[in-house]
């Protein structure tokens, strides 16, 4: 683009709104947990506070600040089984719940793409569950998946009935570890299958239909003409919509706490609600924040690496496509 | 070639009845819920009113007569803080996406270039929301930004902004520069063409970015709770406290669910034809 | 129904005093108090109702806050923290007394205020030990907390063609439970079997206990733990008070825990994911014949909208061990009753205090006084659904309030002896009451939750819970810990 001297003044105008925004906002809690992450800070008063109350000792820590710096907060993660258990449980949230979104929010999106009649009211319809929020998208999820007393339960205790057994069938669909873990990313589907389907339907909305005529009319099938043009023209918001639930999945703790408490076990605790337990519950800030840390710097490396794969990617097939 | 479109059409109408259903069936179950007596509810599922239960309309009675201006404050609060963060988010991220995608940036202290300032953007949703909570309350309660409309909607510009500026640098990197810069040429200014050109162009975008805005700020359930107490507190706020010590209370939980979706949906079904439309898009590219 | 009722009876109420307050002037004009609680019609339900009254009466005005009861200790602890308090008064469960007290958030009750609400006639337990921190009383008694047995009576007590059938199987006669050997064979027993509740034939399960993680249902754990790990005449149970060494792993904790996650089997299939909030739903509708759950079922059970057993559901005290572990010999003891009955006073129930960084603290505490006033209590303890529980001799006594609220006669001396025999037993369990009991809790949740999900065995998730106890404590400052749980038990007092 031009660098005249308007568009120079321009371009930050255009960006600045944003980036104040963000800073003037993030800025201090971000510096608060820092700082907090080194200490031994808690809720009614430090450790190194309460060992000199107890003891009537005259120890105040670090400057005179009445807390002590440390590192115990970053040491103790490393045996922290419960911390481990979060991990894994979010891990798995992120990358089955990514992929089954993905491939059903496209999926709907290709479907919603074509011309048939009343397509418009089911792509409202089709909005409906990213509208509820969270909170009550959990409530739904316990009431569909009771074991006993669901819609659910009552259609999967009726097929036995059908090949002439009278067998009582229950899923434990949120009663044991991995059924209890999948049954969540079935919840968290339901509802953000949605948000998937609109950005890929307004990036479908984008492609020029003449790609496609003259793919017919070279002959290509119906498959080929997807891998070939449309698959790759939606790479990039593909990417940036994977990113974006990929980490929002990352912070799950509404229908977690709404459906299991993070039980049966350790089976479906999460990073973020084990953050909130140790911050609000416990009021152990100190080491909630170093876990944010960690979490932090282990996420920006992975959107990073995650990123220029994708770009890597998405340079290729655009070739390929072309 | 016909044969192969009727199996086509066939194969998505399947697609779409069985997903509308998934989708619906569960709201049909908060309608019934929300009309049945609690006993109607833990005595095992029932599924038509008149029918397998007897109706009841005191749990909607109670919510919207008795508790009305309690349900009332949370929903017009809600109504406030969505459409504050919406407009404020969708206007931020339109500017800040375009100048990202027209422009290049080179900040030398720090060498970041275009690709550093938008992931250092959406790196601002990275942090895990449990933290930052302890830090706000602190924030807000020396700014007395607790318990106001403005301190909701600052909060949840911040939240929405990353996502916006994400969608919309993509949405302005799809459009051909060409319209504009035409413009351009034709002596408008900068401004004049984002606004008179591009935004126009753009309206499925800005479109997405608004319903994306609006939905999360209607449903943000943890900050609500923590940063208000009482004159600006949300719905989500409300549906959740239905789990008391009482027993989760599912009738008032469902009938709060079906109110709160109400307007969503409305907003759904007003912006959809521009959406849907998709013409502008398409007139890009034609 | 009731409701209304109770609206009829505060209309007379109201017209009496307002005749008498029209005489006198206004003290609190144009004062806001803002109250604090839960959400719903449970607990905060009598404010909302009575609130205009002392409007009335005082020209004061009173705000309500309601949050969910899963997110209130967050909301309540952190604002005192960050100074964002702007909460008059608080209505919270007194187990969080050792956030609250302890650091001073709370304006102590003087004994003019005692006397005014005639504190004689509140329970001891409550009067001095849970609205108390130390020898110092920081809240009004509202409401009345302990764990309790119910059972089905119309199955266990008096039904021939059951009788027949356990005692051939057990040996035994079929009675309500003392042991919670006897509790689990009788929900052996009963699990599954077709029996007729409400005029409808269907299968019913054993029992029904509280297992959900995150919820409340360690209380329930905790109340077994306390028959077989509860040492008569030694008050220290969660931790020895010579070296707060925690007691959580020793074998009549994981006995108890052990025999929690047997029960699994003779409920039903959701338990696991049951808060109390639940089970007390599916208790009262008639789905199981035993249910552990706090004083609140009493009045559900005989709400005909939430129930189908009323009149059916017998009352008594929490079963106990039939031997304990004394950690002190390092060996079981068996008691000559037999039975080692220790009722966990879980909780502790709702109470009212006055926070200090509060502005308006005498509007705020005529209001606490107002509502905790022994009239209105009495009142509030018979209608369903205000949560509120008995705590005072006079509600206790006044049967006739309890039948004018449904009870039958038989059913509300049953459920009134169950209530105070459990807060009056010499071997009764407080809840724990020290800085960070919400740490030491939810720490023992997760154990606990893990053994009942099969993730580890009883024996090494109790041991993780006390290695994570002792951590807790070192952090927290041992000493302080040690002093803190001795008064708080009343130790060498």
């Amino acid at each position: 683009m031009s660098g005249t001297r308007e568009d120079r003044i321009m371009k930050r105008v255009f960006l600045s709104p944003a980036i104040a925004m963000l800073l003037l906002f993030s800025i201090f809690p971000l510096f608060w947990s820092l700082g907090t992450s080194f200490t031994d800070i808690q809720r009614g008063g430090s450790t190194t506070l309460r060992e000199a109350q107890a003891t009537e000792d005259e120890r105040v820590g670090f400057l005179g600040l009445g807390f002590s710096i440390t590192g115990q907060n970053y040491a103790r993660m490393s045996s922290d089984s419960r911390l481990f258990a979060t991990a894994r449980n979010t891990i798995f949230y992120v990358f089955v719940g990514v992929v089954i979104q993905y491939v059903i929010g496209f999926s709907l999106a290709l479907a919603l793409n074509q011309p048939f009649w009343g397509r418009n009211i089911f792509r409202v319809i089709f909005l409906l569950p990213m509208m509820t929020t969270p909170v009550a998208a959990g409530y739904i999820g316990r009431m569909m998946f009771d074991s006993v007393r669901s819609p659910l339960a009552d259609l999967i205790q009726s097929i036995p009935g059908w090949f002439g057994s009278d067998a009582y069938v229950t899923i434990p669909w949120l009663t044991t570890g991995a059924w209890a873990r999948a049954t969540i990313v079935l919840i968290d589907s339901w509802q953000w299958i949605p948000f998937m389907t609109l950005l890929l339907l307004a990036g479908l909305q984008a492609v020029p239909k003449e790609l496609y005529e003259a793919a017919q009319v070279d002959g290509a099938t119906i498959w080929q003409s997807f891998w070939r043009i449309t698959f790759p023209i939606l790479l990039p918001i593909s990417v940036t919509v994977i990113l974006i639930r990929g980490l929002e999945i990352f912070k799950i703790i509404d229908i977690i706490m709404v459906t299991t408490g993070g039980g049966p076990g350790s089976a479906t605790e999460s990073l973020t609600m084990y953050i909130f337990k140790t911050a609000l519950t416990f009021g152990n800030y100190a080491y909630a924040a170093a876990i944010s840390y960690v979490l932090l710097v282990l996420v920006v490396v992975f959107s990073t690496i995650f990123l220029s794969l994708a770009r890597g990617v998405s340079a290729r097939a655009t070739n390929v496509g072309e | 070639m016909k044969r192969n479109k009727t199996l086509r059409m066939f194969f998505t109408y399947a697609v779409v009845l069985l997903w509308a259903f998934i989708v619906l069936f569960p709201f049909y179950w908060l309608l019934t819920t929300s009309l049945k007596i609690p006993l109607a509810v833990s005595r095992g599922p029932t599924y038509f009113p008149g029918i397998d239960f007897t109706p009841t309309f005191e749990h909607w009675v109670y919510l919207f007569d008795e508790q009305r201006a309690s349900t009332l404050r949370h929903f017009r609060n809600s109504l406030i803080a969505a459409t504050g963060s919406t407009i404020l988010a969708v206007i931020i991220g339109a500017m800040a996406g375009y100048g990202l995608s027209r422009f290049s940036y080179y900040w030398k202290g720090l060498k970041w270039r275009n690709e550093n300032i938008a992931f250092w953007i959406i790196s601002n949703r990275f942090l895990p929301p449990a933290l930052f909570v302890v830090p706000f309350l602190i924030l807000y309660s020396r700014l007395d930004l607790l318990d106001t409309h403005f301190g909701l909607i600052v909060i949840y510009t911040m939240f929405n902004i990353p996502f916006a500026v994400w969608i919309m640098r993509d949405f302005f990197n799809s459009l051909p520069g060409d319209l504009e810069e035409s413009a351009l040429v034709d002596g408008a200014t900068r401004w004049q063409a984002f606004m008179r050109i591009v935004l126009p162009l753009s309206a499925p975008g800005l479109v997405a970015v608004a319903i994306f805005s609006f939905v999360f700020s209607w449903n943000e359930f943890l900050y609500a709770l923590m940063l208000t107490n009482f004159d600006a507190i949300t719905i989500p706020v409300l549906i959740a406290g239905q789990n008391n010590t009482r027993g989760v209370e599912w009738w008032f939980i469902s009938a709060l669910t079906l109110f709160a979706v109400a307007p969503v949906v409305l907003i759904g079904l007003f912006l959809e034809r521009y959406i849907a439309s998709g013409l502008l898009a398409g007139a890009v590219k034609g | 129904m009731q409701r209304r009722r109770l609206f009829f009876t505060l209309a007379v109420a109201l017209l009496v005093m307002l005749s008498t307050a029209l005489a006198q002037e206004k003290p609190f004009e144009g004062k806001k108090v803002v109250v604090v609680t839960q959400t719903g019609r449970s607990i905060g339900g009598p404010v909302e109702d009575f609130a205009p009254e002392w409007e009335a009466m005082t020209g004061g005005q009173v705000e309500l806050q309601q949050f969910a009861f899963g997110e209130l200790f967050e909301k309540m602890i952190t604002s005192f923290e960050t100074g964002a308090a702007s909460y008059d008064v608080l209505i919270f469960p007194a187990d969080w007394a050792g956030d609250f007290m302890a650091p001073g958030y709370l304006v102590p009750i003087s004994e003019e205020v005692k006397a005014e609400l005639d504190w004689n006639d509140v329970i001891p337990l409550y009067g001095e030990r849970i609205t108390a921190w130390g020898d110092t009383v920081y809240a009004l008694p509202y409401d009345g907390d302990a764990h309790m047995l119910y059972y089905r009576k119309d199955l266990v007590d008096n039904n021939a063609e059951f009788t027949a059938d356990f005692e051939a199987a057990y040996g035994y006669p079929l009675a309500e439970p003392q042991t919670w050997q006897q509790y689990r064979d009788i929900a052996e027993f009963f699990n599954g079997k077709v029996v007729e509740t409400a005029g409808q034939r269907a299968p019913i399960f054993g029992a029904l206990e509280a297992q959900r993680r995150d919820a409340q249902s360690y209380w329930i754990y905790l109340s077994r733990a306390s028959g077989y790990g509860k040492i008569p005449g030694n008050p220290c149970f969660f931790f020895s008070c010579t070296d707060m060494t925690p007691q959580v792993n020793n074998p009549g904790w994981v006995r108890a825990l052990e025999e929690y996650i047997d029960i699994k089997q003779f409920g039903d299939p959701n338990m696991i994911n049951y808060d109390v909030a639940d089970t007390r739903i599916y208790f009262p509708s008639g789905q199981s014949v035993l249910n552990i759950d706090w004083g609140d079922v009493g009045t559900i059970s005989i709400d005909e909208s939430a129930s189908v057993v009323k009149g059916d559901v017998g009352f008594g005290v929490l079963p106990g061990g039939e031997q304990y572990w004394d950690y002190e010999q390092d060996q079981w003891v068996s008691p000559e009753s037999g039975v080692n009955q220790a009722p966990f006073i879980a909780f502790g129930g709702w109470i009212i205090g006055v926070s200090t960084d509060s502005d308006v603290k005498d509007a705020a505490l005529d209001f606490a006084k107002f509502m905790a006033r022994p009239e209105l209590v009495k009142q509030l303890a018979v209608t369903g659904g205000t949560g509120i529980n008995p705590s005072r001799f006079s509600q206790f006594e006044d049967i006739d309030l309890w039948i004018n609220a449904g009870f039958d006669r038989e059913s509300a001396e049953d459920y009134l002896n169950a209530v105070l025999d459990s807060i009056n037993h010499p071997n009764a369990v407080m809840d724990l009451r020290i800085r960070g009991s919400a740490e030491y809790l939810q720490t023992l949740d997760v154990g606990v939750s893990r053994a009942v999900a099969g993730e580890l065995s009883a024996q090494d998730a109790l041991d993780d819970v006390a290695e994570a106890w002792n951590d807790i404590t070192d952090r927290l400052g041992r000493e302080g810990q040690l002093q803190q749980y001795r008064d708080a038990v009343g130790f060498g007092n």
